[in-house]
């Protein structure tokens, strides 16, 4: 079993030796820090404009507003980065013929995809503490409310989970990391307009990646989702393995 | 050491490896032998557990590959024909993570490490990133990694293939002092190195097995060939002819020489030794005999034959 830890913590130090780990953080520090800026702004203008013109209602909170469109938005951020993140985990390996090594090697595939799964996400953790200090921002601006923040961080950690398992998947499937990135980025934008047309709480609904997150970012912490989320990381480890288990056997 | 029981792998209708059986005992160097494509990359995949075989078994130190694969897989190390190296990390980084891999203790990983990388001359490049490193270096990280949680069994697939003849050299010595401390099984197409580094050989060919002896035997079978060379000085024109009549004779061919000498090559039937007929014919002839002798087979003349008198087709060109 500690050889899931090794296995995490090589993919989670190889993202630091090239240049695209670095490339990434940047990305997302400064895609989110413009998102809060102009979030930032609007609602400085807004509640001026309320506060001159009182028949426009009440001044939404702080918290509700900044940091609700902040995780929003950050959930798109997840979905279009996280490709990159995982397609070159497996689809690498077999290009390189390193794969053998681990395949040889006293640990099993679920292991192995334990392992860089885990590695994965500890890269994706730290892009998440990278955006604490907009939170923290507003701690120090006016008093937020701090439940809706940890929850929305909860959500992204969940929504960011399952997609590095859904792109571990997409990675295994091919030698060749963009065909893995553009699967996995088809499969999560599928994943996240499935909802889109659907009145209620239909089935759609229920499969989307997105409708679910919205919840954690209003501040609760629904099991149904909480399971949604673990089932859907399980499943696309399970697959992944089962995918591996394949190549074996090939 | 290595048991390999009636192994077979199928791809659909093509089999790569048919019935393929053979032993190790423990401390032996074993060649595997074949031409490309005979099946002895399959076979190793397979005894490493990075293939699953469609029948047979495969032990290694009395650990099935495919039911107790975690057993079986810490008993060895194993070089595949691509060295599995990640090409973005340091020498020692990449050799320090198959240490871990194997489950080094880590109290003893340093010293293990350290110990690898020394025994394969990486002292000196070991902060180097690897795909900074040449083929040569490359290939001997790929060796490091095998032995660095010092497994009792190797198992290496064309150790020195692509290597350039200095390296080449000194991986087969390095494999030469690994010797007696592990069992090794080492496949190549090359038939020198199997006579520089192991005791015995098995051949594959198309995906059988199609002799295991050992190296002595195997030359002993050519010492004791039947084949004879004739140099004359005076040839008969009806020479050919005589030397065909000969009791025993099978085939004769005629190779001419400056200044009308010719030289015969005569290939008797298995183990009769003809020297003795030949001279006396020669004489009788008074065809002036210069020459009369065995002609030494090689090894790789075995070999030739071995891989291709089964199937009737001849081995590729450039497969020696």
């Amino acid at each position: 079993m500690i050889q899931i830890l090794h296995i995490a913590r090589k993919e989670f130090r190889e993202y630091f030796t090239s240049i695209v780990g670095y490339i990434f953080l940047t990305l997302v520090v400064f895609i989110t820090g413009f998102f809060f800026w102009t979030i930032l702004s609007y609602y400085a203008s807004l509640t001026e404009q309320m506060a001159a013109n009182p028949t426009m209602g009440e001044v939404p909170s702080l918290t509700e507003f900044v940091l609700g469109n902040m995780f929003s938005n950050l959930a798109v951020i997840v979905l279009i980065v996280t490709p990159f993140v995982t397609m070159r985990l497996i689809a690498e390996e077999r290009r390189q013929h390193t794969l053998e090594l681990l395949m040889t090697a006293p640990v099993s595939s679920g292991e192995i995809v334990v392992g860089k799964f885990l590695g994965a996400f500890a890269f994706y953790g730290v892009a998440l503490i990278l955006t604490l200090h907009y939170p923290g921002t507003l701690l120090m601006l006016g008093s937020p409310d701090v439940g809706p923040m940890l929850t929305g961080y909860l959500g992204a950690l969940l929504f960011g989970g399952a997609c590095i398992s859904f792109g571990l998947l997409a990675s295994s499937l091919t030698q060749h990391q963009l065909v893995a990135g553009v699967v996995s980025f088809g499969f999560a934008l599928f994943m996240w307009i499935i909802g889109w047309g659907s009145e209620g709480a239909g089935i759609r609904q229920y499969l989307s990646l997105t409708e679910h997150y919205d919840g954690f970012v209003k501040g609760f912490i629904k099991l149904e989702s909480i399971i949604y989320y673990l089932s859907f990381i399980v499943f696309f480890l399970f697959a992944t393995q089962q995918r591996i288990e394949t190549m074996r056997r090939q | 050491m290595i048991e390999v029981h009636e192994l077979t792998k199928r791809y659909g209708p093509i089999t790569a490896i048919d019935g393929v059986s053979f032993r190790v005992e423990r401390g032996e160097i074993l060649g595997f032998l074949g031409p490309n494509g005979a099946g002895k990359s399959t076979t190793m995949r397979i005894l490493t557990g990075a293939l699953g075989a469609t029948s047979g078994r495969a032990m290694i130190d009395g650990f099935d590959i495919s039911e107790k694969p975690r057993q079986a897989k810490k008993r060895f190390g194993y070089l595949p024909e691509i060295p599995p190296v990640y090409t973005e990390m340091t020498t020692s980084g990449y050799v320090d993570y198959v240490a871990r891999l194997h489950g080094v203790e880590r109290g003893k990983r340093k010293a293990a490490v350290g110990k690898a990388l020394e025994m394969c001359g990486l002292s000196q490049v070991q902060n180097r990133l690897i795909g900074h490193l040449s083929k040569g270096y490359q290939q001997r990280v790929g060796l490091a990694q095998a032995l660095v949680h010092d497994p009792p069994v190797l198992i290496l697939d064309e150790p020195t293939v692509g290597l350039d003849p200095n390296q080449i050299t000194e991986v087969r010595r390095l494999i030469r002092d690994l010797a007696g401390r592990h069992t090794i099984i080492l496949s190549t197409h090359i038939l020198p190195e199997v006579q520089m580094t192991c005791q015995r050989v098995v051949i594959i060919n198309r995906g059988r097995i199609v002799a295991q002896d050992t190296i002595e035997n195997l030359s002993a079978q050519v010492q004791k060939n039947d084949r004879l060379a004739l140099v004359v000085r005076r040839p008969s024109p009806d020479a050919e002819d005589r030397l065909q009549r000969l009791t025993g004779v099978q085939t004769v061919t005629r190779e001419p020489m400056e200044g009308g000498d010719a030289r015969f090559v005569i290939q008797g039937a298995r183990g009769l030794d003809l020297r003795e007929e030949l001279g006396r014919l020669a004489f009788q002839q008074d065809w002036g005999v210069l020459e009369l002798g065995r002609v030494a087979i090689t090894l790789e003349e075995v070999f030739r034959e071995l891989t291709t008198e089964e199937h009737g087709v001849s081995a590729p060109e450039g497969t020696i």
